[in-house]
C-alpha cells in the first residue's frame, strides 16, 4: 500500500523537481531582466570628461541591462549623434534615429528623444519636422534647456528670424552656456554684426563643452568669423587651437585651406584639402579643393573633383535629404543656371530664409536675369547680413543689371571680407570692383 | 552662412546614406571605407586574408583607374599598412600573387569596390605576436582584425575570433552595435592543437574558444568547456557523478530503505522507485536549503543556521521510529529485525542527520 502511495508521488516530487529546475534555470538566464526592474542604472561609473567612445559603451551596457526604459535609448542617441559630429560617421545616425525611435515607442513624451529627433530631422533638412519636435519637447518639459537649441535652428533655416531671437533670448536668458553663446553669434552674424558675433563665440569658447569637439567646434566657427573680418592672422590661430583640441579635425583642416588661399598659397591649401577629402569626402571640402583647383589653373583636377560633388548631390537625391539651396549655388557657379533657379525657387518655397533667396538670386544673375535677381539679392542682404559671399554675389547682380554704384557699394564690402570668399570669388570680386571703378 | 550651410549639407549627406527608406545604401555611409583582416596562425606560417570594401563615394573618387590598377593600389596599400611581428621583431609578410576585384552596383547608380588580397610568411612564430592594420587609418568604417585557429598552434588573442559581417558583406544594424575599430591583434602563441581563446564580440569580457584543424577531441571539449562553450554539458556531467559519489557516502537512509525494501519484498522496479524519490527530494531539499540559506545570508551566517535547522529536522524523524516499532511489535516476526540487521551490517546509525538529510527522513515519514 505504501508502494503504491510511493508511485503515487513520485510523478508529484518529479513534477516538483522539474519546476524548481525551471526555475533556477530562468533565475539564471533571467538575471538581466532581474536588473531590468531596478531603476534603470544611470552611466554613474562614467568619469565626466569620458571619451565619446566610452560613453557609448557604458550607454549600451544600460541599455542592456534595461531595455525597457526609455532613457537610456535617449541618452544613447545623444552620443551616436555626438560621434558623427567627432568622427563624420554616418552609420552612427542610423543607430541614433533607431535609439530614438525605440525611445518614443517605449515612451512617447520623453522630451529628450523628442529633442533628437528634431536635430536628426534638421540634418536631413527636414525644418518642419524638426521645429514641430522641437516645439512638442518644449511644451512636455517646459525646464529642459535643450530643446532650444533644435528650436532655434529651425527657426533661423525656415527664415522666421523674429521668432528665432525670441527664442534664442529665452535660451540664453535661461542658460548662458555654449550651446546658447554660439547660436547667439551666428544670429548676430546674419544681422551683420561681425564684432558681437565673436565676442559671443569667445564667450561659447570659454563657456566650455562637454567634449573637446565642442571646443573645436566653437574654435572654427570662431576661425571663420576671424576670416570674414578680415583677420587672417587670428583666423589661422583659432583653427590650430581647434586642432589641438581635436587633432586632425577635418573642418578646421578646411579653415587652414582656406587661410592658405587667403595668404595666396594655393598649392598648400590644394594639398591641405586633398588630405581632408581623402580622409572625409564631404562636399564642402570637396568644393573648395575643386574652387582652389580652379584658381590655380588646374582644370582638369578641379572636373574630377567637381564631378565627385555631382555624384554625391545624386545619392543625396535618391535618399530624400533636401538639398536645394547648396546645389542651387553649385550649379549656379559650376553647372547649368536654369536647373539652379529650379532648385532655388524650390527651396524658397520650403524656407523663406536669406540663404534661400541668396540663392535664388545668384540663379537668376548667372542665368543671365540681373534684373529679375535684384529683388532678391536684396531680400538676402535685408537683415544687414555682412556675408561676403552674399555681397558678392549682390554686387555682380547689380553690375549686370546697370546699377554701377549699388555694385560697387556692395562688391567694396565683399572685397573687405574677401578672405572669407572662395579661392575662386576672392579674386573675382577684387577684379569686379577694379573694373567698376 | 554659406559655410554653415555646407556644414549641414555635410551632416546631411551623411544621413542621406543611412536613413533612405528602401534605397540600397552603403549601411556604414558612402564615404566609408572598410576592411578586415584575418589572421591564422599555424605552426609553420602566419596566413592573412584582407579584405577591402569600399562605399560609393571612394570608389567613385578611383573610377579613372582600371580594375587591376585599383586592385595594385590596393596590393600596395596592404603591403605597407599590414605588418606583423613577433618578440617585438618585425617578420615579413609576403603579398600572394594576384587578388580578387569586384565592383559591386551600389545606391544611386553607383559602384562599390570589393577587394581580396592573401599574405603569407612562411616562418615559425612564437610567444607576443602583433598583427596590425594601418591601412585606411583615420577613415570612417568598419576596420576589424579577426583571429581564425591555424594548424599546430593555441593562440590567445586580444581581439575576437568571430566576424559577424561575414566578410564584410552584412553589417550589423543593431541599435547597440557600433562598427568594429580594432586595428591591432595581440597574440600569444604556443603550440597546440589549432585552438584560440578570444574575447566575445559583444558583452562582458568572456571568452571565447575555437577549434577548427583536426585536432585532441577531448582537449578541444575542455576548451571549450573552459570557454563557457559546451560547459554546461560537462558541469551536468561532472553534477551527475559527484551525486553518484555523494550517495555512497554515510546516511541518506540507505540502510532503512534496503531494509524497508526487504521487509515489503519489494521489487525492482520499487527499487528503482524508491531510489529516484529519494533522490528528487533529497536535491529538492538541498536546493530549499541554498535557497534560504542565500535569502538569509544577508542577515545570518549560514554556518549560525544550520544548529537551528536541526531540531525540526529532529522533530520529524522522531516519529519514524515509534512507527517502525509499532508495525515491528503488531504482527510478530515481522521485517523490523531485519532493518536492524541491516543496521549493524553497514556499521552505521541508522539517522546519520548532514545537514542535507532533512528531506530524506520526511520523506521516509511520508512513506
Amino acid at each position: 500500500m505504501s508502494m503504491r502511495l510511493l508511485s503515487r508521488l513520485l510523478p508529484v516530487a518529479l513534477a516538483a523537481f522539474a519546476v524548481t529546475l525551471a526555475v533556477l534555470a530562468l533565475g539564471r538566464d533571467g538575471s538581466g531582466e532581474g536588473r531590468a526592474g531596478r531603476p534603470a542604472a544611470l552611466p554613474q561609473a562614467l568619469a565626466p570628461r569620458a571619451s565619446t567612445d566610452e560613453r557609448i559603451r557604458v550607454l549600451q551596457d544600460t541599455v542592456r541591462a534595461a531595455p525597457t526604459r526609455a532613457a537610456g535609448y535617449t541618452l544613447l542617441a545623444d552620443a551616436y549623434l555626438q560621434k558623427v559630429r567627432e568622427s563624420g560617421d554616418a552609420s552612427f545616425y542610423a543607430r541614433a534615429q533607431q535609439a530614438v525611435d525605440r525611445a518614443l515607442r517605449l515612451d512617447p513624451g520623453d522630451a529628450g528623444a523628442l529633442t533628437q529627433r528634431g536635430s536628426l530631422a534638421l540634418a536631413r533638412h527636414d525644418f518642419r519636422a524638426g521645429l514641430r519636435d522641437a516645439r512638442r519637447a518644449r511644451a512636455l518639459a517646459p525646464d529642459v534647456n535643450k530643446p532650444f537649441g533644435v528650436l532655434v535652428d529651425a527657426l533661423l533655416e525656415l527664415g522666421r528670424y523674429r521668432d528665432a531671437g525670441r527664442a534664442l533670448q529665452a535660451m540664453v536668458d535661461r542658460r548662458p552656456d555654449l550651446a546658447a553663446y554660439a547660436r547667439v553669434s551666428y544670429f548676430r552674424e546674419l544681422h551683420g554684426d561681425l564684432d558681437g558675433a565673436v565676442a559671443a563665440m569667445r564667450l561659447a569658447a570659454g563657456a566650455g563643452g562637454e567634449v573637446p569637439e565642442s571646443d573645436a567646434y566653437v574654435r572654427t566657427l570662431l576661425g571663420g568669423l576671424e576670416l570674414q573680418r578680415g583677420r587672417v592672422g587670428a583666423a589661422r590661430h583659432e583653427y590650430r587651437r581647434a586642432l589641438l583640441s581635436v587633432p586632425g579635425y577635418p573642418a578646421a583642416q578646411a579653415g587652414l585651406a582656406r587661410v592658405d588661399v587667403a595668404r595666396g598659397d594655393l598649392g598648400g591649401a590644394i594639398s591641405r584639402l586633398r588630405r581632408v577629402v581623402d580622409r572625409l569626402p564631404l562636399p564642402e571640402h570637396v568644393i573648395a579643393l575643386g574652387e582652389a583647383e580652379l584658381a590655380a589653373g588646374r582644370p582638369a583636377a578641379a572636373r574630377r573633383d567637381l564631378a565627385l560633388v555631382r555624384a554625391e548631390q545624386r545619392l543625396l537625391g535618391r535618399s530624400g535629404v533636401n538639398t536645394d539651396v547648396e546645389l542651387a549655388i553649385f550649379e549656379a557657379d559650376h553647372g547649368r543656371p536654369q536647373r539652379a533657379i529650379a532648385l532655388a525657387r524650390r527651396a524658397w518655397t520650403a524656407a523663406r530664409s536669406v540663404r534661400s533667396a541668396d540663392a535664388l538670386g545668384w540663379a537668376l544673375t548667372r542665368a543671365g536675369r540681373p534684373r529679375a535677381a535684384l529683388p532678391w539679392a536684396r531680400r538676402a542682404l535685408a537683415l544687414g547680413s555682412r556675408d561676403p559671399s552674399f555681397l558678392y554675389h549682390a554686387g555682380i547682380a547689380a553690375r549686370d543689371a546697370g546699377h554701377r554704384a549699388q555694385a560697387r557699394a556692395c562688391l567694396r564690402r565683399a572685397v573687405a571680407g574677401r578672405a572669407a570668399l572662395s579661392a575662386l570669388n576672392g579674386p573675382r570680386a577684387v577684379r569686379a570692383l577694379d573694373a567698376l571703378r | 552662412m554659406r559655410r554653415r550651410a555646407l556644414a549641414a549639407l555635410a551632416v546631411a549627406l551623411g544621413v542621406a546614406a543611412v536613413l533612405a527608406p528602401g534605397a540600397h545604401a552603403h549601411p556604414l555611409g558612402n564615404v566609408s571605407v572598410n576592411h578586415l583582416t584575418v589572421v591564422r596562425v599555424s605552426a609553420d606560417r602566419v596566413d592573412v586574408r584582407y579584405v577591402l570594401d569600399q562605399a560609393e563615394i571612394p570608389t567613385f573618387r578611383q573610377r579613372d583607374l582600371r580594375p587591376p590598377e585599383v586592385l595594385a593600389r590596393t596590393r600596395a596599400a596592404v603591403a605597407r599598412g599590414v605588418t606583423l611581428s613577433a618578440g617585438g621583431r618585425p617578420v615579413t609578410l609576403r603579398l600572394a600573387p594576384g587578388g580578387r576585384i569586384a565592383f559591386p552596383s551600389g545606391q544611386g547608380g553607383l559602384r562599390t569596390t570589393r577587394a581580396e588580397v592573401r599574405l603569407t610568411a612562411r616562418t615559425r612564430v612564437r610567444g607576443a605576436v602583433v598583427v596590425r592594420d594601418a591601412t585606411f587609418a583615420g577613415r570612417v568604417g568598419w576596420r576589424a582584425v579577426v583571429v581564425r585557429p591555424g594548424r599546430g598552434t593555441a593562440v590567445r588573442s586580444s581581439v575576437p575570433s568571430a566576424d559577424p559581417t561575414r566578410g564584410l558583406r552584412a553589417y550589423p544594424r543593431a541599435v547597440l552595435a557600433s562598427p568594429a575599430d580594432r586595428a591591432v591583434a595581440r597574440l600569444d602563441v604556443r603550440r597546440g592543437a589549432g585552438a584560440v581563446v578570444a574575447p566575445r564580440l559583444s558583452g562582458a569580457g568572456t571568452e571565447t574558444a575555437r577549434t577548427r584543424a583536426a585536432g585532441d577531441g577531448l582537449a578541444a571539449t575542455f576548451a571549450d568547456a573552459a570557454a563557457g562553450r559546451g560547459a554546461l554539458l560537462f558541469l551536468l556531467l561532472a553534477g551527475f557523478g559527484w551525486g553518484a559519489v555523494h550517495a555512497l557516502s554515510p546516511g541518506h537512509g540507505k540502510a532503512m530503505v534496503a531494509a524497508y525494501l526487504v521487509g515489503t519484498r519489494g521489487t525492482a522496479r520499487h527499487a528503482v522507485a524508491l531510489g529516484a524519490t529519494v533522490t528528487v527530494t533529497h536535491t529538492l531539499g538541498v536546493f530549499a536549503l541554498g535557497i534560504v540559506a542565500l535569502g538569509l545570508s544577508a542577515a545570518v551566517l549560514p554556518e549560525d543556521l544550520f544548529p537551528c535547522s536541526s531540531s525540526p529536522r529532529g522533530c520529524s524523524c522522531s516519529p519514524s521510529g515509534p512507527a517502525c516499532c509499532a508495525r515491528a511489535c503488531a504482527p510478530p516476526g515481522t521485517p523490523a529485525t531485519t532493518a536492524t540487521g541491516t543496521t549493524t551490517l553497514t556499521g552505521t546509525p541508522t539517522i546519520t542527520i548532514t545537514a542535507a538529510t532533512t528531506t530524506t527522513t520526511t520523506s521516509r515519514g511520508g512513506a
